[in-house]
This record gives structure tokens, C-alpha cells and sequence, in this order.
């Protein structure tokens, strides 16, 4: 898709910022939204994406789909996934690496999965019936996590890696929960972005977190409530060269800025980028 | 080694034990679980705070954590689309306990989830008064109209439309309500992007009411009238057709 | 029956009138309605984590014998009523 190479930087789209993004249009690139949110059949969600999407190009980001999860993947999830696919011609579709529900019963949160070779097989059947499905391919995620797994055989990059190669998805790099998970689990974060092979991320998040102060040391929550940490900038300037053709987005979920706050960040993102492309080769 | 089925229910369950167990099998640093366990409740919580925003103000910020809490605990969500959480509420409430010092407060619920199910309800076209126009009245018995598919009932011994009214954000504020002031028979409608409620009389519910369990036209009027003698049909049919209430009907097969 | 001729001129009423709606805008006038303009709700699904989940200890089901929360909220206009008859 040779369009990509020239996305500028994009944003979460929240109802609250319906208005403005109409009264504004901000000189974003795309804009990206919470999939289930327009799983409603009609009304306010679906006619605001319906004229927003006309003048920036759109991207589905699920969160309910729990394809890490040893029940029966949802058919009704799925057909509202594909319709709505229908509808708007989205230019991505993403999920998580992650499951969350099991025997029925939904946490309605991106729950860790064991990075176990049999935990792969069954994601990687799982993101293949999905893509069959949708008749596209779809992104895949890494979380923010607060605990792993004893049983865990295999880095979380590694996991990632070989998970997207042989269900032929690809990767949404989210540069940010690379960085919580670095530093609540204790690892290099610059160890992930240096396995994960440019061709296969196709996508790549910024948000803000919190630090915690907990009885045991320090705990990075991913709330998606404030500016992205400095930190995380630093660690995105390394990865934007590598994955230089991947669009970038800024997602910020609650305590919602006014919408000029939410393009800044953006434009923050997008010079970064720049920079990069002004080195001479 | 556990298979991965073994460690999402030990996971679950973990999840929803109400004490820190720090002992939870297979993972590295128990205690961050709580993360997890907390985080989960919390979003079901403010699912319902934001779907009961009148309840909430109604009962206050401690009650109403509290009752959100009672009620994530005895119903777990079954759905990956948070929208379709919270439904029963409703039905929580009216035999909550702590809550039976306000009678009312279940109908407020009952007509906060019916302005859920209009917002996201599906679209509809216009009525084709032409097409109605094109039937022969030797047929009309067999009409069945259709109603738009935001629309829902909601009925209360209680003034709930002022209620809910006076507890919105812009609202000029009664100074109080009494309970004794009436009932409501209510219409909650989407016609197009904005969603109305509109009070009907006993005769344009029991209309409506008839309709929307799929009976025809026919039998519609009959239950109407029994029901509210001067039940003004012709205008309230009007009414409904050019607000877009009714948008579309279709014949039913006669029995032969 | 009696209804018959009532309904036939509904009927014949919304035909004739097409869509125009004038003849029953002053029927419209009459109903009492209420309309909720702009009001957009914002999305319930996220990825986001709560800040406050991050707490030392879980947050802790209600015990059901421990202090029961009172309402204390705006009902404190609303006025009148009996207790609900328990069904």
C-alpha cells in the first residue's frame, strides 16, 4: 500500500472529539477507533464515522475479540467486526495479543498469555481463522502487562515474531507498552524493538502511563490518560528509522485533552519521523 | 505442565476471588494480579456509572459505587462490546435492598438502558406513504406496521421523566418532585440522530405497545380503543407516520 | 366492528396527506415531548488500564454484614411516595 509511506502521524478518534475533528479538521493523517464501539447498529457512532471517514483515512482497533482465549472464537463478535469492515474500508484492522474471557465469562481487559509453544499454536490458528474470516489480514498487538508466567518459555519479542510469521499477520508495535512492560518485567526494551523484523510491522502506537509506587518498588500502569513520557519518545526516535514506512498513533483514552493537545502529540511524532528522513543516506 | 485452558480458568478464578490470594499458580509476581482484579471491576463499574448517570446522581457516588460493586459480582459480563453490559440493572435495583427507601429508582434504570438501546439502535428510512397508498382497504386488517427500531416502552408508577429531567447536567432544576404528581407511559425514540421521549396517553401506548409484539393494524386499534374510549387514532397514526415512529409495515399472509 | 371505519380513515388520512405532516403538525404541538439535542456518548470500549487499579491491596467485594451506604444523592428532592409493596 504506497499510500502509507506518506501517512503523517494519526489519532485515536473519541466522541468527545467528534465536533472538533468536524470544526477543525486537523492536519492528521488517519485516525484510528475502539472497533466495538460502532458495533451498534446505527445512531450518533455510526453517522459521525460515517462522515469523518470521508475526509481521513480509518483504522479498526478491537479490544473485545479475546483471541488468545481457549473458548470457541465469537462468531457474533466476528460478524460485527466484518460488517462494520464493510461499512467503513478501513485501512487497518488490529486486535491484541491477548485473551480476555474464558468459559463465557469477559474481563473486558487485555489479560497476558503464557508465551508458550503451545500458547502460539493456538493464537496463531486463531489469528488465521480470523483473517479467513474477515477476508484480510489484521495486525496484532503487543500489551502492557503486570505479571508473566513461570511456564513461560519464550521472550515476549520472540513470541510476537514468530507468532505474526506463521499466521501471516502482521505487527502493531506499540512503542509504548514495549517500554511499561520493559520496565515492570525488567528487560531492554531496545532488545525488542531490534528483534522484531521492520516487514512485518505494519503499525505503531504512542500513549501515556502512569507510575505507581507499590509495596514492592515501582509499577507503570498503561492509562492512556496524559502526554506520552519522555522515555517513550526516546525509545520511539530509535524505532521510527527502523520501521520507517509503519504509520504511527497517538491513543489517549481517558482524562481527554482538548483535541489540539491530542494533534500536538501527533505532530511531535510526525518531526521525529522528519528528522530521521533529513539524514542524509 | 498446565495446559493453557487450565491456566485461563485458574486465571479467572483468581480474578474473581474476592480476597488477595497471593498464591495464585504460574504467575511470577502474584501480588501484581491485583492489578488485573481490581482493573476489571473497575471498567465494569464505570460501564454502569456511565449507562446510569440519573441513578447515579440520585443515590451519590458511595451508594452507587457500592451497588455497581454488588451488582459486577453477581453478573459477569458475556460480551467483548462493553455496550452490551448492564442490562439487568434495572432489575437489580427494584430488589436491592439498601435501595427500597426509593421506589422509583428501578424505573429510572429501566428508562436510562431504553435511551442505551435508542442510541445505538439501528437507522431507518422513512415511511413509503405511496406504497401504503398502492393497498386496498380489503386489506388494511392485515397491516402490520413497524415500528422504529429505537423505540422502547418504559411505564412507572412514578414521575420518572421529570426525575430523570431534573438530574441532567443543564437542567434548571425542580426544587423537588413528589412522587404522588403521576405516573408516566413513555415513548423513548430515535427518529433520526437525536433521541426523544414522548408521553402518551393509555390508549397511544397500548397502540404502540400492541404493534411492537407484531400484531396487525387491525387488532392495534381494537386494543386502543378498549383501552381509551376517545383515543384519538386518526391524528396519533398521523403522528406517528410524519414523526418517524412508524417507518415501514408489510402484510401479513391472511390464514386461508 | 367498530373500529373499522375508524382505522380505514387513518389509513385514508396518511395516504391522502402524503408526507406532508401539516395536518397533524398541530397534533404534534399537543404531545409532550421531551428531546435530547447533542447529546454524544462517549465510547465505553478501550484499551486503556485504570490508573486507580493499581493499589496495594484488591479491591475488596462488599461484605455483606459490613455498613451499608445510604443514598445520599439528589433523591433528597424527591418527595412523597410509599415504600414499594414487596412482591
Amino acid at each position: 500500500m504506497s499510500s502509507r509511506h506518506h501517512l503523517n502521524a494519526g489519532i485515536g478518534l473519541r466522541a468527545e472529539h467528534y465536533d472538533a475533528v468536524l470544526e477543525q479538521q486537523p492536519r492528521v493523517g488517519w485516525m484510528e477507533v475502539h472497533s466495538e464501539n460502532y458495533f451498534g447498529a446505527g445512531g450518533k457512532p455510526r453517522g459521525y464515522l460515517d462522515r469523518i471517514r470521508r475526509d481521513y483515512p480509518i483504522s479498526l482497533h478491537g479490544v473485545g475479540l479475546s483471541l488468545g482465549s481457549t473458548d470457541e472464537l465469537n462468531r457474533a463478535h466476528l460478524t460485527k467486526l466484518r460488517d462494520l469492515m464493510h461499512r467503513c474500508e478501513p485501512l487497518l484492522v488490529s486486535e491484541h495479543l491477548s485473551w480476555s474471557s474464558v468459559d463465557g465469562r469477559y474481563f473486558n481487559d487485555l489479560l497476558p498469555l503464557p508465551y508458550t509453544e503451545e500458547a502460539m499454536d493456538h493464537i496463531v490458528s486463531r489469528i488465521m481463522q480470523t483473517q479467513d474470516f474477515l477476508g484480510r489480514q489484521i495486525l496484532i498487538e503487543n500489551l502492557s502487562s503486570y505479571v508473566t508466567f513461570t511456564h513461560s518459555t519464550l521472550a515476549e519479542w520472540d513470541f510476537l515474531t514468530e507468532t505474526a510469521r506463521r499466521s501471516g499477520c502482521g505487527i502493531l508495535l506499540d512503542i509504548n507498552n514495549i517500554y511499561v512492560s520493559s520496565v515492570n518485567h525488567g528487560f531492554d526494551p531496545l532488545r525488542y524493538l531490534d528483534a522484531v523484523p521492520a516487514e512485518l510491522v505494519g503499525e505503531m502506537h504512542l500513549a501515556g502511563h502512569t507510575r505507581k509506587t507499590v509495596d514492592d518498588g515501582m509499577l507503570i500502569i498503561d492509562s492512556h490518560d496524559q502526554p506520552v513520557a519522555d522515555d517513550v519518545w526516546s525509545l520511539f526516535a530509535v524505532a521510527a528509522p527502523k520501521f520507517a514506512h509503519a504509520p504511527v498513533l497517538i491513543e489517549w483514552d481517558s482524562s481527554l485533552p482538548p483535541l489540539q493537545d491530542l494533534v500536538a502529540e501527533a505532530t511531535r511524532a510526525q518531526h521525529i519521523r522528519e528528522a530521521r528522513d533529513a539524514i542524509p543516506a | 505442565m498446565p495446559s493453557l485452558r487450565e491456566l485461563q480458568t485458574g486465571f479467572s478464578s483468581a480474578l474473581r476471588s474476592p480476597e488477595t490470594e497471593t498464591d495464585v499458580p504460574l504467575v511470577a509476581d502474584p501480588r501484581r494480579i491485583n492489578v488485573y482484579r481490581n482493573n476489571f471491576r473497575i471498567t465494569l463499574r464505570d460501564t454502569l456509572g456511565s449507562l446510569y448517570p440519573v441513578v447515579r446522581k440520585l443515590v451519590g457516588d458511595a451508594f452507587f459505587h457500592q451497588c455497581a460493586s454488588d451488582f459486577v459480582r453477581r453478573n459477569p459480563s458475556r460480551s467483548g462490546d462493553l455496550n452490551d453490559y448492564g442490562e439487568t440493572f434495572a432489575d437489580f435495583l427494584s430488589d436491592y435492598e439498601a435501595a427500597q427507601s426509593l421506589p422509583y429508582l428501578d424505573d429510572v434504570a429501566r428508562l436510562e438502558w431504553a435511551y442505551q438501546r435508542a442510541f445505538h439502535a439501528a437507522d431507518a428510512q422513512s415511511f413509503d406513504a405511496a406504497r401504503l397508498a398502492a393497498i386496498s382497504p380489503e386489506q388494511y386488517a392485515q397491516l402490520v406496521f413497524k415500528l422504529h427500531p429505537s423505540a422502547g416502552l418504559v411505564t412507572s408508577r412514578y414521575p420518572t421523566l421529570r426525575i430523570w429531567k431534573s438530574n441532567q447536567d443543564d437542567a434548571a432544576g425542580e426544587d423537588s418532585i413528589k412522587l404522588d404528581d403521576g405516573g408516566d407511559a413513555l415513548l423513548v425514540v430515535r427518529p433520526e440522530l437525536d433521541i426523544e421521549f414522548i408521553r402518551l396517553s393509555e390508549g397511544a401506548f397500548r397502540f404502540l405497545d400492541t404493534l411492537m409484539q407484531g400484531h396487525t393494524f387491525d387488532v392495534a386499534c381494537n386494543n386502543a380503543l378498549e383501552t381509551e374510549s376517545h383515543f384519538e387514532l386518526n391524528e396519533f397514526f398521523g403522528f406517528c407516520i410524519t414523526h418517524g415512529i412508524i417507518v415501514d409495515f408489510e402484510l401479513q399472509e391472511s390464514l386461508s | 366492528m367498530k373500529s373499522k371505519s375508524i382505522m380505514n380513515a387513518a389509513i385514508a388520512s396518511v395516504v391522502a396527506l402524503g408526507l406532508s405532516g401539516v395536518a397533524t403538525q398541530a397534533f404534534a404541538d399537543k404531545m409532550d415531548m421531551e428531546k435530547c439535542y447533542g447529546v454524544v456518548k462517549a465510547g465505553k470500549n478501550d484499551c486503556k488500564t485504570a490508573t486507580n487499579s493499581c493499589q496495594g491491596h484488591a479491591e475488596k467485594d462488599n461484605d455483606p454484614n459490613a455498613f451499608i451506604a445510604v443514598p445520599k444523592g439528589t433523591c433528597d428532592k424527591i418527595a412523597g411516595g410509599s415504600t414499594k409493596p414487596k412482591g
